[in-house]
């Protein structure tokens, strides 16, 4: 006689054996290595080599470009990788909804995220002998803002296309004019009203400065810092799945 | 009670586009079902549709009279489906793949576990267990995908193309192994561009052709509908210089003098065989090989592509 398992349960065991999967497969394709990894990394170089940057500054970019570069780099390979597979049929025809779908690339994007960035955080505080009580705040924002760009990452990869490396371009367009308004580069306090205004639509610019924030810069603040992160996280994740909603049926013609 | 899969006036629209329009069938359980047609004709539309994969446009689908949502976990549980191409991950190995298959489908770590192995046993794969899938031959993955479809032991098997590019020992037992799981009771949905192959193993054939029925019915129904006269096929010595004398007949005929051939077509192939024979001997013709046959599924599925 079949053991099945039922409920909420299984739903949460579904979510997370699609997770689990998710890490499993995809944390060495190679785009997601690219993009992901050797992308921000040679981004970074590129930044501070022979450059005097204030610590507090190279913290938060390095760690706001990491954590954003690694939350989309998982996210927009799935679908169409598994269009093109034709895995994605074989799931969708087991008793999984697309919001489960959605939850477990989210999740298993975020976690790549923030395992990554937190080994980086935990490398940077010994490097630049920060006080390690940033990582509170670091792990707090860091878990908004996988989720945020974990959700950006599944919105790219809402064109009903099998071509990963479409959908790699197309996020590059987005990504990059992104990370350039967010006050990595350029202290928020610095910036003229218009980039200021500019620099509010990007979710990096709060999660930047929230580390600054906490160690003693920054200019929203913490509280509105975490609270934007929050309404960043939630409404790229519902845009995600009212976009795939639209859109995943296109993949079985 | 006998379970009945029941679809009546189902229509699928991709926009503008019909890509069924109004099919109705019923299949009773333990019934092999041939889907035949042409590409484009509906087939997978029909498979995705009512295993759940996309919605219907309109129409009904009826399990065993009750009208459930085919994207509920009650419906899903009810269907195994083994593609064309294989689409288990070709990173994860069988054992991995299967246990993964399983716990989607809600069964429990161990039981999961205790049925693939023993599975991946059944279908010869037992000494692969632990291999990436990717290194598996074609024939190899397709037992995989037939294994990961009757994991959670559906009652409905929807096979598509199975033994297309299978070695003839792996599709011979793939057919066995299909006709044994119609002794389980096990409904089966077979779409195949083989024709001898949906002969063998179909109990009732369904042809579709730009998403509409063309016609169905068991093989035998189909034969007698559409194409009742059997074929006679005689190879000759001193083919007939005037083959005018085979209108005698009344029967319809096609010769190939070059190769001495000549094929009647008949209803009734015992009486008009005797006439035939006499024919040829009033013209000096001897019979060298004879060969009489019923229409094949083949002709009779072209015929009625043909006649729409």
């Amino acid at each position: 006689m079949a053991e099945k398992i039922t409920g909420w349960k299984l739903k949460f065991n579904q979510i997370w054996i699609l997770t689990q999967k998710n890490l499993e497969l995809y944390f060495k394709k190679g785009p997601v290595i690219i993009f992901g990894i050797l992308f921000p990394f040679f981004m970074a170089l590129a930044w501070i080599i022979g450059r005097p940057i204030d610590p507090i500054q190279l913290f938060s970019g390095i760690l706001g470009m990491s954590v954003f570069f690694m939350g989309t780099a998982i996210s927009p390979v799935i679908f169409p990788w598994e269009t093109r597979e034709k895995n994605l049929e074989r799931i969708l025809a087991a008793p999984i909804n697309l919001l489960d779908l959605i939850l477990s690339i989210t999740l298993a994007s975020s976690i790549f995220s923030l395992i990554i960035s937190s080994l980086v955080c935990i490398v940077m505080i010994a490097f630049l002998q920060i006080s390690p009580l940033i990582f509170g705040w670091f792990f707090l924002g860091n878990l908004l803002l996988s989720w945020a760009s974990a959700s950006l990452g599944v919105i790219f990869a809402s064109p009903p296309t099998d071509m990963t490396a479409n959908i790699m371009t197309l996020s590059s367009l987005i990504k990059f004019p992104l990370v350039f308004i967010s006050g990595i580069f350029v202290p928020l306090s610095q910036l003229s009203p218009i980039f200021f205004t500019l620099a509010l639509f990007s979710p990096i610019t709060y999660f930047v400065d929230l580390l600054q924030s906490g160690l003693g810069g920054g200019v929203i603040g913490i509280g509105l810092d975490l609270l934007a992160l929050l309404v960043w996280a939630a409404l790229l994740f519902i845009l995600s799945y009212a976009l795939h909603k639209k859109t995943i049926l296109k993949r079985f013609r | 009670m006998v379970k009945l899969l029941s679809i009546s006036n189902l229509t699928k629209y991709f926009d503008s586009f019909k890509a069924l329009d109004a099919i109705s069938f019923s299949v009773k359980k333990g019934k092999i079902v041939g889907l035949l047609g042409p590409n484009g004709a509906g087939k997978t539309t029909t498979i995705r549709i009512i295993t759940g994969v996309l919605p219907r446009t309109s129409g009904e689908i009826l399990l065993d009279g009750q009208d459930l949502d085919p994207t509920s976990k009650e419906w899903k549980l009810q269907f195994g489906i083994v593609p064309e191409t294989t689409n288990s991950y070709l990173d994860y190995s069988p054992l991995k793949n299967m246990m993964f298959s399983g716990r989607l489908y809600g069964l429990s770590k161990h039981y999961c576990k205790e049925r693939a192995l023993s599975l991946l046993k059944e279908f010869g794969l037992a000494d692969k267990i632990h291999l990436v899938t990717k290194k598996l031959s074609k024939g190899q993955k397709q037992r995989l995908n037939l294994s990961m479809a009757l994991l959670h032991d559906p009652q409905y098997l929807f096979l598509d193309e199975p033994t297309t590019g299978l070695d003839v020992n792996s599709a011979q037992l793939l057919r066995k192994r299909i006709q044994e799981f119609k002794k389980e009771g096990k409904t089966i949905f077979l779409t195949t561009h083989n024709m001898l192959e949906a002969n063998i193993l179909c109990d009732e054939i369904i042809i579709l052709n730009k998403g509409k029925i063309l016609a169905v019915g068991s093989p035998e129904t189909l034969r007698k509908k559409f194409m009742p006269a059997s074929k006679i096929e005689l190879e000759l010595r001193n083919f007939p210089e005037n083959t005018s004398i085979f209108q005698q007949l009344n029967l319809d005929y096609q010769i190939k003098p070059v190769e001495n051939k000549v094929t009647f077509f008949s209803t009734n192939p015992a009486e008009d065989f005797v006439q035939i024979q006499d024919i040829l001997k009033s013209q000096a013709a001897q019979i060298m090989q004879c060969h009489i046959s019923p229409a094949s599924l083949e002709e009779i599925f072209l015929k009625i592509l043909g006649e729409n």
